[in-house]
């Protein structure tokens, strides 16, 4: 379970100036199910979502996770958290195994576990043969399926991936994509981002689409095509941002 | 908090600490080499070179020597021929011969190493022999060869001596009678080989310890949070199960042992180097051994140091963004730790009271004089203890720093010049605040000084021009950069209304009105403020004796009688109270506001004090400096620690032109009852009047 309620984030820019990164937005996803945040670049995903994951707090707002309070409970959501971003990189002199070891550990749980684990996930994202390999000498595709055991190592109940396919080839892409459907089978609220629409299109239950820190829309990708007569999720993003520049055109001449 | 995820952060930094492999190359395996290179290398190189040097043949010319041989003067030939032969004779000396060639011109040139010349005979008994040595200083061959000659020429002075008094005494052959002060005088050390060594050693090893703590220390911090922060793998650790302050806890001792492990691999090179160095040249480490206990003490006094040291490390690398940052950050910190330390290579300086409060330098001393004499187990607490209050300061810092978004993830922050037009107040940051301060610091150092300097010619000082330097710097340096730099802030553009600039202008400085009781509760406290600051100049005193010299000149600003009184209240009263406070109570105040006020009470106070770069004054100032502070925001006008500022430089003439009656200053001196009551007295007049003064202005001036 994720509830984001009223959530706002600003930074003090250089001028003095405030910037609102994220702009009041509440959205929820439910057990068993894979919401997409779907934006441009900067438009607030990945703010969001390191708030989320409690590296950031927010300005005024805030969000649950599995019930825990993200400002007041931080330790409680990060034990049920699995977080995955472009800015959590790995430690290259540490050898895969070394490396989720340590976080197996960090995550309190024994080392029988961890193993099993570390096996369970190996054996699914074909990871095998460079376990033992120092973290340093592996390819990217190798280094983010490092990433995502890493982020799950604790077996979390909620998942927050944030463009967790970019930069992959196909191949890799796909593990990873039919992983997050399968964690879905589980019974595991997963939110991604992600500003490749078909990935969208194919994995997500519920899209919401943000754009400059605010909410456009969300719903099923078939609601937004009813609510919009557009067939191609591009064009029904392209189709929200018009309309959101619109109403401000519209407010500003007020 | 949990110590086992501690446990378990602290092991995985070092697995990855000591896998890099410059890490364990500087660390560990450079100290390794390094000394036995260093000590071994280029002292036996060195003992060779000179023992090659000495067994040179060195060259000697004697100039007028032919003048006077064939003499009818019996002892003047018996002089000159015997210091011909045993020159000759002594097979590492080479007369040279040839007379006629320019003998200066080739002692310049090296090719002669020394010149003896006898200049001059008197045949007055008892004859005299005047001798002239030349040689080169800039050369140590020369310098050897001089030693030589004069050794020989010394030891033949005694032949002479011999003769001279066997023509008197038939006592002339008894060894007795001739020595009779250095027969078998016996040499006897009254230190012991251990105060011996102690005393090198504790003179440089501080240095060194210190300077190994941190360089050992600076490699490892660097690298765990500004190089996770590079490698972007700071987050993957904040988004898991583990709280900051464990982090922290984690990294921080990641850090004291990296600085230990630094410090024995180093220490442990450097005995055996030394050993075998001292083995070498043929000495002996027998009973110039240091107790153990002294080892002991040395380190647990260090303990506290590798912490404070760790915590502000750490501290360093959070803030930076990236290592080379941190880097840039940590060079100031090596370079002030290194002037300190050096202090134990000082001669003369000894561990006291007082220092044993200032960091870095009561360590360094604390060791210098465990070293020598022992423990001291008052200093040692002194040390220690302060040490850990500073670390525990330290270690708060570090996990505030570490817990705050702001720093954490400080960004890159663009100052471009646009930017700040359109908004000045940016300007008005603490940073910006001292950066002005240390120019303001810069410019009375190396101007302001330079012009008062002119004042003392030839250890007199003219009290007239002394005092108008003062008044020029005064104006100058102090006032007119505080109000350009508020100009700046507040200067309108054309057609702009310029009245409203300059209205905005008189309120930043807050040239403000304010109550008439104000104005009357001041002057009251202006004799107590004095008491209170002359009993921290005691207390200071106490610590720090004062130099005579320090406390002369001092009073020479106040004293003199060159001039009537009017031009020194004028400037040392009336000046500083307009001009220093425009620039402590007017403009300083508004970089730091933001902070609250008494962070910028404080700030200025001690900023203030600094200011009058004077170490002893440094304690009474900041108090001052505070006050006035104090006064400036209570009343929200400046006009009111302008007054108290002038009382209180008003006064101190008074006292340095003795205008006060002596049976009052008397009172206060010493420990005396009396004294002790006035000073009692005085504060409780202080507190009171300042807590009146707080309450007839509705408190502090709130603070947009």
């Amino acid at each position: 379970m994720i509830e984001v309620k009223n959530l706002t984030k600003q930074f003090t820019q250089k001028d003095g100036e405030m910037f609102t990164a994220v702009d009041n937005v509440s959205f929820h996803v439910n057990k068993g199910e894979i919401v997409c945040l779907l934006g441009v670049n900067g438009a607030g995903k990945t703010t969001t979502m390191r708030i989320l994951s409690t590296v950031f707090e927010p300005t005024s707002g805030t969000a649950e996770i599995e019930g825990y309070d993200i400002i007041k409970e931080g330790h409680d959501v990060r034990r049920n958290l699995g977080f995955l971003s472009g800015d959590t990189g790995l430690y290259t002199r540490l050898k895969v195994r070394e490396f989720l070891r340590y976080f197996g550990d960090l995550y309190g749980l024994e080392r029988s576990q961890t193993n099993a684990r570390i096996e369970e996930m190996a054996n699914m994202l074909d990871m095998q043969e460079f376990l033992d390999k120092k973290i340093d000498f592996l390819s990217t595709g190798m280094r983010q399926k490092v990433s995502i055991v890493r982020s799950i190592i604790h077996n979390p109940p909620v998942m927050i991936l944030d463009e967790p396919t970019s930069g992959l080839d196909i191949l890799t892409a796909r593990n990873i994509v039919s992983f997050i459907k399968r964690s879905k089978e589980e019974g595991k609220s997963v939110l991604f981002s992600t500003h490749i629409m078909r990935e969208a299109e194919r994995l997500a239950d519920r899209i919401v689409l943000i754009h400059q820190g605010r909410i456009l829309t969300e719903g099923s990708l078939e609601k937004l095509r009813e609510e919009t007569q557009l067939l191609d999720l591009d064009d029904i993003f392209v189709y929200f941002v018009n309309k959101m520049t619109d109403e401000e055109v519209a407010e500003n001449e007020l | 908090m949990n110590y086992k995820k501690i446990r378990k952060i602290y092991f995985k930094e070092l697995l990855e600490v000591y896998r890099d492999k410059r890490t364990l190359f500087s660390t560990i395996l450079l100290p390794l080499i390094l000394y036995p290179v260093l000590f071994i290398g280029v002292s036996s190189l060195m003992t060779r070179q000179t023992q090659k040097m000495e067994e040179e043949t060195k060259v000697i010319a004697l100039e007028n020597f032919a003048d006077f041989l064939q003499n009818p003067n019996d002892e003047l030939n018996y002089v000159v021929e015997n210091i011909q032969q045993k020159l000759t004779s002594n097979e590492r000396i080479k007369i040279f011969n040839n007379v006629q060639t320019d003998i200066d011109s080739l002692l310049k040139d090296g090719v002669i190493h020394t010149i003896v010349k006898l200049d001059s005979v008197s045949l007055i008994e008892p004859q005299t022999y005047y001798f002239e040595y030349k040689f080169d200083g800039s050369s140590e061959k020369s310098s050897m060869a001089l030693d030589e000659v004069k050794k020989i020429i010394g030891e033949f002075e005694k032949d002479l001596l011999r003769v001279r008094l066997s023509k008197i005494t038939n006592l002339a052959e008894n060894e007795a009678f001739l020595n009779p002060l250095s027969q078998e005088a016996k040499m006897t050390n009254v230190a012991s080989s251990q105060q011996m060594l102690g005393m090198v050693m504790g003179r440089i090893l501080p240095y060194l310890l210190i300077m190994l703590l941190i360089s050992g220390g600076a490699v490892v911090a660097t690298d765990l949070v500004a190089g996770e922060k590079e490698r972007k793998t700071l987050e993957t650790l904040l988004v898991s199960s583990v709280s900051r302050n464990e982090i922290v806890w984690g990294k921080f001792l990641t850090i004291v042992t990296a600085s230990l492990v630094n410090v024995f691999v180093n220490l442990f090179s450097m005995y055996f180097s030394f050993r075998q160095m001292v083995s070498q040249v043929g000495g002996s480490m027998v009973g110039a051994n240091i107790p153990l206990s002294s080892f002991i003490w040395v380190l647990l006094s260090l303990l506290p140091m590798v912490l404070l040291f760790s915590a502000l490390l750490l501290t360093i690398s959070t803030y930076s963004r990236n290592m080379k940052e941190a880097r840039s950050y940590e060079s100031p910190i090596m370079l002030v730790a290194m002037m300190l330390a050096m202090v134990s290579m000082f001669p003369g300086f000894e561990m006291n009271k007082g220092l044993a409060f200032i960091p870095i330098i009561n360590i360094s001393l604390l060791f210098k004089e465990i070293m020598l004499s022992g423990v001291n187990f008052l200093h040692f607490g002194l040390t220690v203890g302060s040490t850990i209050i500073l670390n525990i300061i330290a270690i708060y810092i570090t996990i505030k720093v570490f817990a705050s978004e702001k720093v954490l993830f400080r960004t890159q922050t663009e100052t471009s010049f646009a930017g700040l037009k359109k908004n000045k107040g940016q300007l008005l940051t603490p940073a910006i605040g001292l950066v002005f301060y240390m120019i303001m610091i810069g410019l009375l150092y190396y101007v302001g000084f330079a012009w008062q300097q002119k004042a003392f010619v030839d250890g007199n000082f003219d009290q007239e021009v002394l005092m108008r330097e003062v008044l020029r710097t005064q104006v100058l340096l102090i006032g007119l950069p505080a109000l350009l730099f508020v100009n700046i802030l507040f200067r309108k553009k054309k057609g702009e209304d310029k009245k409203e600039g300059r209205a905005e202008a008189r309120k930043f400085l807050r040239l403000t009105s304010s109550k008439i009781s104000n104005f009357i509760l001041v002057p009251l406290l202006a004799v107590p403020t004095l008491i209170i600051t002359s009993w921290l100049t005691k207390l200071v005193n106490y610590f720090f004796p004062i130099p005579e010299e320090h406390f002369a000149g001092m009073m020479q600003l106040l004293e003199g009688d060159q001039l009537p009184l009017m031009v020194l209240v004028g400037v040392i009263a009336v000046a500083p109270a307009i001009f220093e406070e425009l620039l402590f109570r007017g403009l300083l105040p508004r970089f730091f506001e933001k902070k609250g006020v008494w962070f910028t009470i404080i700030a200025t106070g001690l900023l203030f004090a600094i200011f009058h770069l004077d170490f002893y004054k440094l304690v009474p100032i900041t108090f001052l400096g505070c006050w006035l502070g104090y006064l400036l925001f209570t009343s929200k006008s400046i006009y009111l620690p302008m007054l108290a500022h002038f009382l209180n430089n008003f006064l101190a003439i008074l006292l340095g032109q003795a205008l006060i009656p002596e049976k009052y200053l008397t009172l206060l001196e010493g420990n005396s009852v009396i004294s002790i009551g006035i000073l009692a007295a005085s504060a409780i007049i202080f507190v009171g009047f300042n807590i009146m003064i707080y309450k007839n202005n509705k408190g502090f001036e709130e603070i947009e």
